[in-house]
This record gives C-alpha cells, structure tokens and sequence, in this order.
C-alpha cells in the first residue's frame, strides 16, 4: 500500500488553516482601527455604522479577491507546469494576462472608466475571453500542446504591443499613470461588484484545472505511455489551457498583473508531494492564496506614504526567487 | 483471454512508408519476440498495434473490435505499451512510479485499494525492483529505470503487453530476469510481444519470433524455424554463428551495410 507520508497528509489541513488565519488577517488590517468581530457582526445584522461599511465595502473584496486570485494563479501554475512538465512555466504563458491587460487598457484609453467604474474590470475580461476563444478554438482542432503554447506567445506579444501603442498614443496623462499603475496590480479598492464578475470564471475555470490531476500524472511518463493508459493529451491540454485562460483571465481583469505567484508557489510545494503533479494541484491553490493574503497584507502594513502594488511587491519576492531556482536547476542538469 | 489482430496495416511517417500491409494476430499465452534491422518499422508497428499512431490503411482489432472503437480506458486496462527508452519527467518516488500503471483500473476521484496495492507490490518484486521502492526513478541507473518502467507496465496485469526494447541497457542477470518474467506472464496468459535485438534470448525464450524487413513481415513462427542463418544473414548483412542449440550470434558483416529496403 502507497504509504503517504505525514508531512505530506498534513499539507493540505496546515495550508487549509493558514489560509483561513491570513483570510481574517486581511480582513482585520487596513488604515482605519475597526474591531473585525464587532464589524462583522453589524455588517451581518444589516447595520450601516462605519465599520460595517468598511467591512463589506473595503475589506471583505479585498479579502476575497487575495484568496481568489492567489488560488488561480498557484493552481493554473501548477496544472500548466505538470502539463508541459517543466518547472519554469507560468500562468502568464498562455497570453490571457496580456489581453486582460490589453482589453482593461482599452477601457481606459477610450474614457469609458470615467463614465462607468466597471467599464475596468469588463474590458479586462473581454480580453480574456477573446484570447482564450482564440486559444479555444485551436485546442478543439487538437492541436498539440506546443502549438497552443506557441500561439499564447503569440497572442501574448500580439497583446502587448496593442498595450503599448494604446499606452504612446495616449492622449490623457492621467490616465495614462492610471494605466501603469493598474498594470502594476493591486487589489486595494476593489468592490463586491469586482467580486462577483469575476469570481464565476474563476470558479468555472479551476474547477477545469482540478479535473485533470491524473491525467498530469499520467503525462509524467511521456505522451505515448500517457495516452496508453487511457488518456487523451489533447484534452488535457485543452482542459488546462482553458482553465488557465478563464481564470487567469478573470483574475487580471480585476486585479491587474500579480506575477511570480503562479512560478514559486508550484515549485515551492512539489517536494512536499513527492513531486506528484496530480497531487500538487490542490496544495497549489491554498499556496497561492496564502501568498496572495500574506503579501497583500504586507504593502496595508508598509508603513506612511502610498502603499506598494501588490504586483511590485510580489515580482520583489519572486524574481530573486526565480534567479535561485535557475541556478539550482543548471547545477543538477551539469 | 484477449487477441490483437492486425489485418493489411499500412503506416507512413513524415510521407515515408514505414509499414506496408503488416498482418499478425497475438494470442494470449504466447511469449513473442519481433525481429529486424534498426528501420525495419518495429517500434511503428507497435505503436500503431497500441493505438498511438494512426494508420494509412488496414486494422487493428482488440478481441475483435476496431481499436479506435474500445473506449480509451477499457483499452488501457487490457493493453499495456511500454515505450522505447522513455524517459521519466519528475523525480516520483519508485512506488509512486509503478503505481501509475494503475490508472485505468482506479474509478475517477476514488482512492486506489488493496487490490491495487497488492499488483504494485507484485509488480514491484517481479522486477526486482522492490529494495528501491522510496527512491526516486531519476537517481537511479539506466537499467534499474528499465526493470522500474517494466514493473508499472506490468502493475496493470495487463491482458496484453506490447514491449518495446525491454531488455535494452540490462546487465545479463537482469536481462534473463526481464525474458523469465515475460516468459512467466505469458504462460499465466497474457499475449506479450516484445521487440528484442539478442537473438540468443529470443532463441531461449520466445515461442515465436516476428521478423520485420522494410515494414514487411518476411517470416512468422517458432524460433527454431525462423532463425535460420541464411534468412539472417541477408536481413542483416552479418554472417551468424550457430553456437547449437538454435542459439545464433552475430560474427561477422558482410560488405559494409545491411542491404538497402527494398521498394
């Protein structure tokens, strides 16, 4: 009998409630001094006092969306490094970040954020969509992995380059410091609104993502022995990719670009599966959530001035990380 | 009891033939080694015979039902390929290897059982493979990969077992570890083909030898009929030694390549 390890039974229990204790830390941190249960209750009995306002209106998106938003990107990273088993890709290789980007710059652009506040968040998702109907459309060709891969790169620097010409013909330069500064992601003022448009895609796509699990342990013996036990490759990849495009997608149309998240979180937890695939993709989730919250509450707690990008201070963390992990992977290639 | 059959199978690769008109049928019990030249179209014809790559024209029957047809799953769970030097993309534990090979028996979202268990573990000391059960595949040698990736084919008491190269990079204990062990399986009931180069192991083991020549099968029988030195010799372009006992080495090339495919 396949003994699991109790380092690895406790994984998903011990992130579980990290998760939860960072959820009511995110809750209960942010400039004005609210008591969160006095809060929570008042909000709860349909009370309008400050705290409650600030409860509902403030915090509680916030909140949801650092859970919501770190659990796609850990999960999507996860599903798309078993997929292409290589450790170094990442959600943003699929090209729906860039035409989130693409789409919620648009909107900016053109002045619709003026008139109607989730004008942003509805741009962003447009883009997603388009990019993963075009991703869609491929994979239903049976396409091979790569090629989807290749037409993300694609698509992703297609995204970017529309991203910059929007940002150089910019004729507002206030909106064009809008649009840097929403690039950079955060999740500060974010509304129910924002949680509710995005967090069906969200939902929708990783419940895909965590559909595939064996199939991407099934794939760590190669394509041909993979498809030999009964899997198709070509629905798998398609099931991750989509997934990724839905949710990813989803989630930088609310949230802007939150890098690395989706890079460390896998590669952090892998040893502690035994580096099952199929098994990482839950522990990834609660991963990336925890990082999300953890670091979202950070930039509330650092300190006077404007508070930091959640996406500035996430690439802080994840670049020297990445740095670290190429060396130690060309050390045990040598 | 399953067969496979094959019936006038055709197969091109990147426009070229590689299989013309192959037909055979394995029957359960029958330990067969598939014979020929590097180029010759064995892997081609495994591969197709598996499922995995599609056909110009002909058919490939499971117990009488066109391959394409079985349900992938179904047909997992009946035929077991085990690919050529293939090689392993993360460093998973030997037990959790070996355990992959049940994946079409385990129903969606339930936890493997003892039943389960207890073909991991059978598997796992056919093999010999048990004494590294909790290292991971990657820090292990060449060989003792091979004897690991034949155990998870063999975690799936698969009805049939199509092996490419099974006893390629195996020191000689393990390689007449590997042939006892298909010889064994066969013998309990499953219909094994597996492509071998050491024509003294087939002479040994097999009960039937397949002989592939520029995707044409040239000779189908036992061994003793099959191996024959001046057959060899022209499909080889080597002159063979005949040590008895339908025991055949190769000694020495004649001219400086085996004879061109024919067209």
């Amino acid at each position: 009998m396949t003994v699991i390890p109790l380092a690895e039974r406790l994984l998903l229990p011990g992130l579980s409630l990290l998760v939860a204790l960072l959820f009511l830390g995110s809750l209960a941190v942010g400039p004005s001094a609210v008591s969160l249960p006095q809060a929570a209750a008042d909000w709860w009995r349909g009370g309008d006092s400050t705290a409650a306002v600030i409860f509902a209106e403030i915090r509680l998106p916030r909140a949801i969306l650092g859970l919501a938003v770190g659990a796609v990107l850990g999960l999507s990273g996860a599903a798309l490094q078993g997929l292409l088993r290589n450790p170094l890709a990442e959600p943003g290789l699929v090209g729906v970040s860039a035409s989130a980007a693409l789409g919620a710059v648009i909107t900016f652009y053109s002045g619709l954020t003026l008139a109607f506040p989730l004008a942003l968040p509805l741009g962003g998702m447009a883009g997603a969509l388009l990019a993963t109907g075009v991703l869609y459309l491929l994979a239903g060709r049976d396409a091979g992995v790569l090629t989807l891969i290749l037409a993300g790169v694609a698509v992703s620097s297609l995204a970017a380059a529309l991203t910059s010409l929007a940002l150089s013909l910019s004729p507002n330069p206030f909106a064009l410091t809008e649009i840097v500064f929403w690039m950079l992601g955060s999740l500060a003022d974010r509304s129910l609104e924002h949680v509710l448009l995005a967090t069906p895609f969200m939902l929708l796509g990783a419940a895909l993502l965590l559909s595939v699990g064996r199939g991407l342990d099934a794939l760590s013996l190669g394509e041909d022995t993979a498809r030999s036990l009964g899997f198709s490759v070509s629905r798998v990849g398609a099931l991750v990719i989509v997934g990724t495009a839905l949710a990813v997608g989803a989630a930088v149309a609310v949230a802007g670009a939150i890098g690395f998240i989706g890079l460390i979180v896998p590669h952090l937890l892998r040893p502690l599966v035994a580096h099952q695939p199929g098994r990482l993709l839950a522990p990834s989730a609660l991963g990336g959530a925890a990082l999300a919250l953890a670091a979202d509450i950070a930039v509330r707690l650092g300190g006077p001035g404007p508070e930091l990008k959640l996406g500035v201070v996430t690439a802080l963390l994840g670049a020297p990380f990445f740095l670290a992990l190429v060396l130690r992977l060309r050390r045990s290639v040598a | 009891m399953s067969m496979l059959a094959a019936a006038d199978l055709s197969v091109s690769l990147g426009g070229a033939p590689v299989l013309r008109g192959v037909g055979l049928a394995l029957r359960p019990g029958e330990f067969t080694a598939l014979v020929g030249p590097n180029g010759a179209g064995k892997s081609t014809l495994l591969r197709t015979l598996a499922g995995l790559a599609p056909s110009d024209a002909g058919t490939v029957t499971l117990d009488g039902v066109l391959l394409p047809a079985v349900p992938a799953r179904e047909r997992g769970r009946r035929l077991a390929y085990l690919a050529q030097a293939s090689t392993v993309h993360w460093p998973l534990t030997v037990e959790r290897l070996v355990a992959l090979g049940r994946l079409p028996h385990l129903e969606p979202w339930r936890r493997p059982g003892p039943a389960d268990a207890a073909a991991i573990d059978r598997a796992l000391s056919l093999c010999d493979v048990e004494g590294f059960r909790d290292r991971a595949v990657t820090s292990l040698s060449g060989g003792e990969r091979a004897r690991v990736l034949l155990a998870r084919a063999l975690a799936g008491d698969p009805a049939l077992l199509l092996a490419d190269e099974p006893v390629a990079g195996l020191d000689p204990y393990h390689q007449l570890r590997v042939m006892e062990v298909l010889r064994d399986r066969a013998a309990a009931g499953t219909g094994v083909l597996a492509v071998l180069h050491d024509l003294a192991l087939v002479a040994r083991f097999c009960g039937r030898v397949i002989l592939l020549e520029a995707g044409r099968v040239v000779a189908d029988g036992p061994p003793s009929l099959v191996l024959e030195p001046g057959l060899l010799s022209r499909l080889y372009g080597v002159a063979w030694r005949d040590l008895g006992d339908g025991v055949m080495l190769p000694w020495e090339r004649l001219g400086v390549s085996p004879p061109a495919p024919r067209d």
